[in-house]
């Protein structure tokens, strides 16, 4: 990702709170855009747009910036990523797990019942850098080995098999297949439900033989899942919290 | 004749009938030289070289085949100084700057007259299918060129649903976790040779050779999150190979071990030295692929 600079602006929000956001600019952005990530407010403008401009756009959606803020802290959400050694929570497959803290000397994440054992270096230099390496790892492992399974039922039901499989965060997508039959999953939906995951792969499967969102697509879908209703309202509803959650455990880096 | 990479791919079972007839299919699809104006041909020859009529060597349920191709030599840096020149002297002849579509059509012309004159350099990439345990290997670590053998295979024989490997187990998880606890499958051993990434995205690479893999600077690479990608390793003592995360075979040596049964054989033939060659090493192969299936859990495709 080319950013090639990045500031702090120092922001009034109209309840007379000052809140910091991190500017930076991108190449390849086309217009000003303000955001909230896991490592909090964030505006991002194009190369070489005067910081007047950015001040003058972050006063005019103060506003809204407060209103986000605020939601968020009613529901508990947390922005900052998560410290090794403190207590925190997991959301593994739908089900919300303590994170136990292990001294040790190589990385790894187990899952236990009721638990999710995090082992690392925790007086390392860069133990948050390894611990959201170790993180990304893990999911990328847990989920090669449910899709892989979970396609091969599938391709029973639905007839087709994907001819690859490749898992990544993505920022706005669940997943999608590309011409050649591809299937590309969100990292993300390892903290969903593992019927949400089941529809996504549904749902992309369903694309080997019809290649848009028409009715004949979705009477597809409903013949392998019929309760693929449910699980897209669960994603629609609550799918910025899962995604959010991983960005916060494997840091902000997505493409 | 023994390979030195392994590319593989999987077939489903219950497409073995399609095989009965590889010879005659194949055979309609030979090499043929590339045109005065084509860029390139691919098509089969016969493993055991020029002259002879067979496209498929069959021992058991192996086949060894071989895909040739000639790929005209034409360097862009001419292509260019062509193109150069011919701009030189229009403009001279003009007085005024040649535009970008007609720039684009002395590209053309100058591709149409140097094509025909280019060299073609003949290739040769040999592949063999394991047609009872659905299996494709392909003597080549490039991807690209391991897919034009199943592209020029689906076309020779109408359809092929070969697909590449979609491992059960993360390689780089297990190959990470071997390193670090030292403990390996039934078979496997260390080598001297491996790779180390770090996950997140532009993330450093470490690449070692003749290093001990168990030594202290490699453990503490490990410690940091970094992860085996690529990862030398020796199977039965018979044969050593560098597997990679996408289980691509590379650097693939079979040991004096397994060899020495060869050196035994009298055989006054080359074709009798290949065919004694393919049997030996797809039968070494064999052993090492299904231990790779378990190990990562490859299974083979269903028949949809």
């Amino acid at each position: 990702m080319a950013q090639s600079l990045s500031d702090i602006v120092e922001l009034e929000t109209p309840n007379g709170r000052t809140v910091r956001v991190r500017a930076t600019t991108n190449p390849r952005a086309r217009r000003l855009s303000l955001t909230i990530g896991a490592g909090g407010p964030r505006v991002s403008a194009p190369e070489g747009t005067h910081p007047a401009t950015v001040r003058a756009f972050l006063r005019e959606h103060a506003g809204w910036l407060q209103k986000k803020l605020r939601e968020l802290e009613l529901t508990g959400r947390k922005l900052a990523p998560p410290v090794p050694g403190r207590a925190e929570t997991f959301t593994f497959r739908g089900v919300q797990l303590p994170v136990i803290w292990q001294h040790d000397r190589f990385p790894r994440i187990s899952v236990a019942p009721g638990r999710l054992d995090f082992a690392l270096d925790l007086e390392h230099d860069e133990a948050l850098r390894i611990s959201q390496r170790t993180m990304r790892a893990f999911l990328l492992r847990e989920m090669r080995r449910e899709v892989a399974r979970l396609s091969a039922y599938l391709a029973l039901k639905v007839g087709k098999q994907p001819s690859a499989l490749r898992f990544q965060p993505m920022r706005t997508l669940w997943g999608s297949l590309s011409v050649d039959g591809r299937m590309n999953l969100d990292l993300a939906l390892m903290l969903a439900p593992p019927e949400a995951l089941e529809y996504v792969v549904v749902h992309e499967m369903s694309h080997l033989w019809v290649r848009n969102h028409g009715p004949r697509f979705w009477a597809r879908v409903g013949a392998v899942d019929p309760d693929f209703e449910t699980q897209r309202d669960w994603l629609n509803r609550y799918g910025h919290a899962v995604k959010h959650e991983l960005s916060r455990w494997i840091g902000d880096d997505i493409d | 004749m023994f390979f030195r990479n392994l590319t593989l791919f999987r077939f489903p079972d219950g497409i073995t009938t399609r095989f009965k007839k590889l010879d005659e299919q194949l055979a309609e699809h030979i090499l043929r030289p590339c045109g005065p104006l084509e860029l390139q041909t691919r098509g089969w020859v016969s493993p055991y070289g020029r002259g002879e009529e067979m496209f498929s060597v069959e021992h058991g349920n192996q086949a060894l085949l071989a895909l040739g191709g000639e790929d005209k030599l034409l360097p862009t840096a001419i292509i260019n100084q062509h193109i150069a020149e011919k701009v030189d002297e229009l403009e001279k002849q003009r007085g005024r700057p040649v535009g970008t579509r007609e720039r684009r059509k002395l590209k053309d012309d100058a591709l149409t007259e140097l094509l025909p004159r280019a060299l073609a350099r003949p290739s040769r990439l040999a592949g063999y299918l394991d047609i009872a345990n659905g299996w494709v290997v392909v003597d080549s670590s490039s991807r690209k060129a391991a897919e034009g053998f199943i592209s020029a295979l689906r076309i020779a024989l109408g359809s092929f649903p070969a697909v590449g490997l979609e491992p059960e187990e993360s390689p780089r998880a297990l190959m990470t976790e071997w390193m670090i606890d030292g403990k390996l499958p039934a078979g496997f051993a260390l080598g001297d040779e491996c790779e180390l990434k770090d996950p997140s995205d532009n993330g450093a690479i470490v690449r070692c050779r003749r290093q001990d893999l168990a030594a202290d600077e490699m453990r503490e690479h490990l410690s940091s999150g970094k992860q085996v990608t690529q990862l030398a390793l020796t199977f039965e003592e018979r044969m050593r190979f560098v597997l990679d995360e996408t289980l691509t075979v590379r650097k693939f040596k079979l040991l004096d071990i397994a060899v020495e049964q060869l050196d035994k054989g009298d055989r006054d033939s080359a074709r009798a030295e290949l065919d004694a060659r393919f049997v030996l090493m797809s039968g070494e192969v064999a052993r090492l692929l299904a231990a790779i299936e378990t190990t990562f859990g490859v299974h083979r495709p269903q028949s949809l």
